[in-house]
């Protein structure tokens, strides 16, 4: 096996550890990724290099690199302006909550 | 060695690495210290992958044809230098001090609706036969993404979710206010381009862009906030499908320096205080250059610093609730 394939196998075992999409959007990073990098022909035109760096980046954001680099306090993720916020829009988005009639008028009605 | 092993388990797992080294304090010391980060610009320049762009649309994209005032031709906005007359200051703020005209909800106006917005349309603001800024290189040269209104249109929103993420950690009535006033003007400040220099004449066109603009607003930063509050690989496919169109054969370090870019700025809207944000003083952090995290000291020393600027803000309209702590 060359160096060239054990990178792109890399990189698809870690595309194929990635989470589905919450939501269905036009179209999903994943599944992209992972057809562009079992793509032999499409490998072949990719350097060496370049393909180590697609895989050290992947790898970083799989890792969280910026998220614990750069990390944030409450005061961002649970502003004081609205502290449920961003609790109520994870709680949608993984279907744990729906937004029940009565609610949906408090938040066009409040903004909150 | 050790917390090498860690971080290359981690994509098995639903938890960030972070918070599993800090817990371990027996870890801790195999812990190798943190290595400063790229700028955004260096990281995006590392890659030689050939620049491709995925073909979205039929034909080539109207590109505008005349140039507007950046943002008005108001000598208020278009004239940096200018200052109001001695009298008129005087009047201002005796009829400021009369009425006790709360002064943080009307500072929303000028400095949401204008400094703000202004900060966020320059980033990628381009016109054709004329040389791109800085900023508009970074995105248009080595990102390389398609120079179009629509593309202009997702750097702006994606600034504009940044700046609205530390407007929401504002007092309700305040961030509620900002927000409003800046993507007012955003949508304002579209529709008047695709009228005058993009040259669409027809008004019901312009209102359809519009309602397909806000449409792919409301979507994208759903998908931000999603990012944000999750992992750096859900903020990356959100850029992934929003900035980078969804492009199959993206450049991975591109979409890396992005996701880097944003979280630095939405660092440093953390560590300002309400009222630092709300007089103005937010800047974005320019691609070619690396926020470093703050020690505790200098984080303290800033604080001081910022009281003390403050302290001496006596006058009717700089009159402030907004915290000077948080």
């Amino acid at each position: 096996m060359t160096k060239h394939t054990e990178i792109a196998e890399k990189i698809v075992a870690l595309l194929k550890t990635l989470p589905k999409d919450r939501i269905s959007h036009y179209a999903s990073f994943k599944e992209v990724q992972l057809a562009r990098f079992q793509n032999k022909e499409h490998l072949a035109a990719i350097s060496e290099q370049d393909l180590m760096l697609q895989y050290i980046s992947l790898r970083d954001l799989v890792n969280d690199k910026y998220k614990n680099y750069y990390k944030l306090d409450d005061k961002l993720l649970k502003p004081k302006g609205n502290p449920e916020y961003y609790n109520r829009l994870l709680g949608q988005l993984k279907g744990e909550k729906k937004e029940s009639f009565w609610t949906a008028v408090r938040t066009v009605a409040f903004g909150k | 060695m050790l917390s090498k092993r860690i971080v290359a388990i981690r994509p098995l797992s639903s938890s960030t690495a972070a918070s599993f080294q800090h817990k371990n304090q027996i870890l801790n010391k195999f812990n190798q210290p943190q290595k400063d980060l790229e700028t955004p610009l260096e990281l995006a320049n590392q890659s030689t992958l050939p620049k491709t762009q995925p073909k979205l649309l039929k034909k080539e994209p109207r590109q505008p044809t005349s140039k507007n005032p950046f943002l008005s031709d108001h000598k208020i906005e278009n004239d940096p230098n200018y200052k109001m007359s001695g009298l008129m200051q005087s009047i201002g703020q005796l009829v400021i001090k009369i009425f006790s005209i709360d002064m943080d909800k009307t500072r929303a106006g000028p400095v949401a609706g204008s400094l703000y917005y202004g900060e966020c349309k320059k980033q990628a603001l381009y016109y054709p036969n004329e040389p791109l800024s800085d900023t508009a290189k970074f995105y248009y040269e080595t990102l390389n993404l398609p120079r179009s209104f629509s593309q202009w249109f997702q750097i702006t929103n994606l600034h504009y979710w940044i700046l609205s993420v530390r407007m929401r950690a504002m007092p309700f009535k305040y961030g509620k206010n900002y927000q409003q006033k800046l993507v007012d003007r955003f949508f304002r400040d579209m529709e008047l381009r695709m009228a005058q220099e993009l040259n669409i004449s027809s008004n019901r066109i312009i209102e359809g862009y519009l309602k397909d603009y806000h449409t792919q607003m409301l979507g994208s930063i759903v998908s931000f906030d999603e990012g944000l509050m999750t992992d750096d690989i859900t903020l990356a496919g959100a850029l992934w499908r929003n900035v980078f169109n969804g492009n199959p054969d993206v450049d991975m370090r591109h979409v890396e320096a992005l996701v880097g870019y944003v979280r630095s700025q939405l660092y440093v809207l953390n560590k300002m205080s309400d009222r630092e944000f709300g007089f103005g003083k937010f800047k974005f952090v320019p691609p070619n250059e690396v926020v470093k995290p703050l020690t505790k000291a200098q984080e303290e020393e800033l604080r001081a610093k910022v009281k003390a600027e403050f302290d001496s803000h006596n006058l009717p309209s700089q009159r402030s609730v907004l915290s000077l702590d948080e």
